[in-house]
């Protein structure tokens, strides 16, 4: 949801996809991109390398300041030694050994680190001992500082043992010293044990920071001074790291005093580490830090690098925008106003700085839109012309309006025409077809004249063979005017005008004026307009009364059938009531005389009033089929749709009995679902399949209903097996109280396909039937396929 | 005192046709019951019967109403709402017996508030069976409205 209402956000901001102004954008947007990767590309590798170099370099300087200050404290603890060692020499030579454990106390006194100090004969037994602590380690002198004596002969210079640990769990390390001048071979000598707290405090001080360690090993490359005393108390060796074994164990001159590397310390931090060999002792000081500590200042860095870029390309998308939109203002400007015009705003023009190439065009579209203006202000004054023009022939043809006789009609027409045109006389001559004579129907202030017939050849018949009209600005000087009666009564100036209804030319229009040029050439298509507008208000006249005529004669034919229609139900409802009446007495009274007086009456008397009773009753049957029929030409219900299958099986159901009489099979196929009277329907269905199992043959009667669909109508089929009907009887079967055999054989009134076939009709359909005698029959009906949905189309779907 | 006690019932028999008044008493006579069949050949002279005006002042009212529609003067129908929209008279049973089947007709007649509604059979021994189970049900079937307090003092 977020992203997409900040996406809405961002297309509001930028401009329409399509546009230049979105290409312009874009255009400077990638490029402002591109800028930013490429400077990323080449800074960044460079200054991650100054953060590795300036990290190496700290580490250098630190281990570099730590190496110096061991070397100074080792240095003087050395010098001192050598003092210490002369003064023994001095006082063991003289024999005084009063004087040995001064020296031994002032040795003491000046080095704080020294802890014990030991005075060895040549058999390296110590002949003298002294302590600054009352319990003094047992330890023995360190093999390994005496078997260097050994080696080094003549050497006098001070020897560093390896770390021993103090009785008060303290890491101390010995020092030991030839005196001078012995026996190549003797071991005598001092031999001291050094305190190495003061170098703990260096590696603490010197670690760099606060992950950072800082540690000093020995030449077999075990731990000798550490932050953490702990570890130089495990005697932690430290021969698997390449740094340390380059450092301690590698003797050449060519090697760098300075080693650096990295490698996963003890305890399992990967760290980046820088030694430096502190010689002549054979030692190595190195320095270590975390490698996530460099790495965090390399993110730092790239981060910042991101941020900047980020920020950077942000700023390039807000130029890109706002340049954008200034590159492409004057575009929308001219295209905004080329809208203007469009939409009709002729006196729009196009504001713009600049003489640019955009603002040339805008001065250039200025001039056209001025033009345009110029021009259409011409057309718009000829629109109002000819508008008043119409709105005056439109007011003046109000009152033609609604229907009215021809003579006021016509009476009406000279008004108008007299008002739209300003002519002072007006007249209507109408062409007479059976005496070719152009009968005057109606006129106005050319009196006399008019009521003369016209002269072969004269202008009327000319404009009514030619169809053209004659305009003449001066009767007088015309030529094609023959007779100029006219100006006898003042007028100077005529217009001969044809007009047609129906598109026949039925008459002339004769216009005058007493003013000489009142009618000229240039208003010829204003008067030939009025011509035509009169002749479709005749036309419209006519059309008018004949169709008020033909709904006079359909409201008749209407009333009168429904007349006949209540008169047809009012018959029906007699009959029901009156027509019954008499049959009843007739039978009810006739069967009441044979049941009291049958015993007075002949033989004969039996036989007769079963006919009386058997008449009254068919009669009663007959009227009853009767009403049973005029009630399904009455009943007038809206067709729904009806489902066939569900009609067929409702009519089944009411044959139910029938249908175990006879033991008859009765079968269809797929039915549809058609527009019908349902009630109906199932009437159709069941005097059809009825009548199928009703005129059977000695095999049990079979009736299948199908249907299938042709053109625009559902064609039902209703087949039987039964007697068959000769062709020649094929229409009579469907008139009322037809009957091909007698009541003895098959009972009924022949009112069932009667019945069928108003059912069928009032449906729009037709009926008929296919059939051979013998050969059973279809029956056949039609219902129009409605456009509902139909059984097959749901199934299809 | 009533008809009831003479074992019959006291019977206003509305029909135009004289002839369907005497099948009717000829069908009721073969029940074997002595019923007191009052005759009224017209809408208007039934009304008179029941409000006992001109002729019928001494005139009792009928236990059953069988009433034909199609009538002069004064359709079925008409004497039928009058007879439902009077307190007095709107409690005794009416029995439309017409010729009619048409379902208008019945719909009418029942939204009247007809009793019920029979059609005259053609066949005699239909209309004999009819009117027998028309007598049977009113007298033995059914419970009739009892005499109210104008009558007892009629009687």
């Amino acid at each position: 949801m977020a992203v997409r209402s900040f996406i809405e956000v961002l297309e509001r901001f930028l401009p329409a996809r399509r546009s230049i102004e979105w290409r312009l954008f874009w255009l400077l947007a990638m490029t402002a991109l591109c800028a930013v990767i490429a400077v990323n590309l080449v800074w960044l590798p460079g200054s991650i390398r100054e953060i590795e170099h300036a990290q190496e370099e700290l580490q250098r300087v630190s281990v570099q300041a730590a190496r110096d200050h061991i070397r100074h404290f080792t240095e003087k603890l050395e010098l001192s030694l050598n003092k210490a060692a002369l003064l023994f020499h001095v006082a063991l030579l003289e024999g005084d050994r009063q004087a040995l454990p001064d020296i031994a106390q002032r040795l003491l006194h000046e080095e704080p680190a020294l802890e014990e100090v030991r005075l060895l004969n040549a058999q390296g037994e110590p002949i003298f001992r002294s302590s600054r602590r009352l319990a003094i380690t047992e330890a023995e002198p360190d093999r390994f500082v005496f078997s260097r004596f050994g080696l080094a002969g003549d050497r006098e210079e001070p020897q560093w043992g390896a770390v021993v640990i103090s009785d008060t769990s303290e890491p101390w390390i010995s020092l030991a010293i030839r005196r001078p001048s012995s026996k190549p071979d003797a071991q005598d000598g001092i031999y001291t044990l050094v305190n190495l707290k003061r170098l703990l405090h260096i590696a603490e001080e010197f670690r760099l920071t606060k992950e950072g360690r800082l540690y000093v090993v020995g030449r077999n490359a075990r731990l000798i001074a550490a932050a953490d005393p702990s570890l130089v108390l495990r005697q932690l060796s430290l021969a698997e790291r390449p740094l340390v074994r380059q450092l301690v164990f590698s003797r050449s001159i060519y090697d760098p005093i300075f080693v650096h590397g990295h490698y996963e310390n003890e305890l399992g931090v990967s760290v980046e580490a820088t030694g430096v060999r502190l010689e002549p002792l054979g030692w190595g000081v190195v320095v270590e830090q975390p490698r996530s500590l460099v790495y965090a200042m390399i993110w730092a860095k790239v981060g910042f690098f991101i941020a900047l870029s980020v920020a950077g390309l942000a700023a390039a998308l807000i130029l890109a925008h706002f340049a954008s939109r200034r590159f492409t203002a004057p575009i929308t400007r001219l295209r905004q106003g080329v809208e203007q015009i469009a939409a009709g705003q002729l006196n729009h023009r196009v504001v713009m700085e600049g003489d640019d190439e955009i603002g040339a065009l805008a001065m250039q579209f200025n001039r056209m839109a001025g033009a345009l203006d110029a021009s259409y202000q011409g057309l718009e004054h000829k629109i109002a012309e000819r508008t008043r023009e119409l709105s005056s022939l439109y007011t003046a043809m109000a009152p033609l309006a609604g229907g009215r006789s021809m003579e006021e009609l016509l009476g009406c027409v000279i008004e108008v025409l007299l008002a739209a045109t300003g002519a002072d006389g007006a007249a209507i001559r109408s062409h007479v077809p059976e005496t070719d004579v152009f009968t005057c129907v109606a006129q106005r202030g050319l009196g006399q004249y008019v009521a003369e017939s016209v002269q072969a050849g004269s202008a009327v018949e000319q404009v009514f063979v030619s169809g053209q009209p004659i305009i003449s600005p001066d009767i007088a000087a015309d030529g094609r005017i023959k007779r100029k009666r006219q100006t006898e009564v003042g007028y100077q100036s005529c217009a001969f005008l044809p007009f047609a209804v129906n598109g026949r030319t039925r008459g002339i229009i004769h216009l005058a004026s007493k003013r000489v040029g009142y009618f000229t050439e240039e208003k010829c298509e204003y008067l030939m307009t009025i011509a035509r507008l009169m002749g479709i208000v005749l036309e419209n006249n006519e059309l008018m009364q004949a169709s008020v005529n033909f709904a006079e004669e359909l409201s008749r034919s209407n009333r009168e059938l429904e007349r006949s229609n209540r008169e047809l139900e009012q018959f029906a409802y007699v009959a029901s009531h009156d027509l019954q009446e008499p049959l009843r007495m007739v039978s009810g009274y006739t069967q009441l005389l044979w049941q009291r007086y049958k015993n007075q009456l002949g033989p004969e008397a039996a036989e007769f009033i079963g006919f009386a009773v058997e008449g009254a009753k068919r009669m009663h049957g007959l009227i009853n089929d009767l009403l049973a029929y005029s009630r399904f030409g009455t009943k007038n219900t809206e067709f729904a749709a009806t489902d066939c299958e569900v009609a067929l099986q409702k009519a089944v159901d009411n044959l139910q009995g029938a249908v175990a009489d006879s033991q008859a099979v009765i079968t269809h196929g797929p039915l549809p679902i058609v527009a019908a009277d349902a009630e109906q329907l199932v009437q159709l269905f069941q005097n059809l399949v009825g009548n199928g199992m009703k005129y059977h043959a000695s095999a049990p009667p079979a009736v299948h209903v199908n249907c299938e669909q042709k053109e625009d109508a559902w064609v039902f089929y209703v087949r039987d097996n039964g007697i068959g009907i000769d062709p020649q009887y094929r229409e009579r079967i469907f008139v009322i109280f037809q009957r091909l055999h007698t009541r003895e054989q098959y009972p009924g009134t022949g009112i069932g396909l009667a019945i069928c076939k108003k059912i069928v009709e009032r449906h729009g359909g037709r009926i008929w039937v296919d059939s051979q005698v013998g050969k059973g029959s279809t029956f056949c009906f039609t219902i129009p396929v409605q456009p509902t949905k139909t059984r097959e189309a749901g199934k299809n779907a | 005192m009533t008809g009831e006690d003479n074992g019959g019932l006291r019977i206003l028999h509305v029909e135009d046709n004289v002839g369907d008044v005497r099948l009717v008493a000829e069908a009721l006579k073969e029940g074997g019951r002595k019923h007191e069949i009052a005759v009224a050949c017209d809408g208007v002279e039934a009304l008179d019967y029941l409000y006992k005006r001109g002729g019928h002042c001494r005139a009792p009212t009928p236990n059953v109403i069988l009433l034909d529609l199609n009538l002069p003067k004064k359709g079925g129908l008409e004497v039928l709402a009058e007879i439902k929209a009077d307190p007095e008279l709107q409690n005794i049973p009416v029995v439309v017996f017409t010729s009619s089947s048409a379902p208008l007709d019945i719909n009418r007649a029942y939204r009247c508030h007809a009793s019920c509604y029979v059609t005259k059979p053609a066949d005699l021994s239909e209309l004999f069976r009819v009117v027998s189970v028309i007598e049977k049900f009113w007298l033995m079937a059914a419970k009739l409205p009892p005499p109210c307090a104008a009558d007892a003092t009629v009687s």
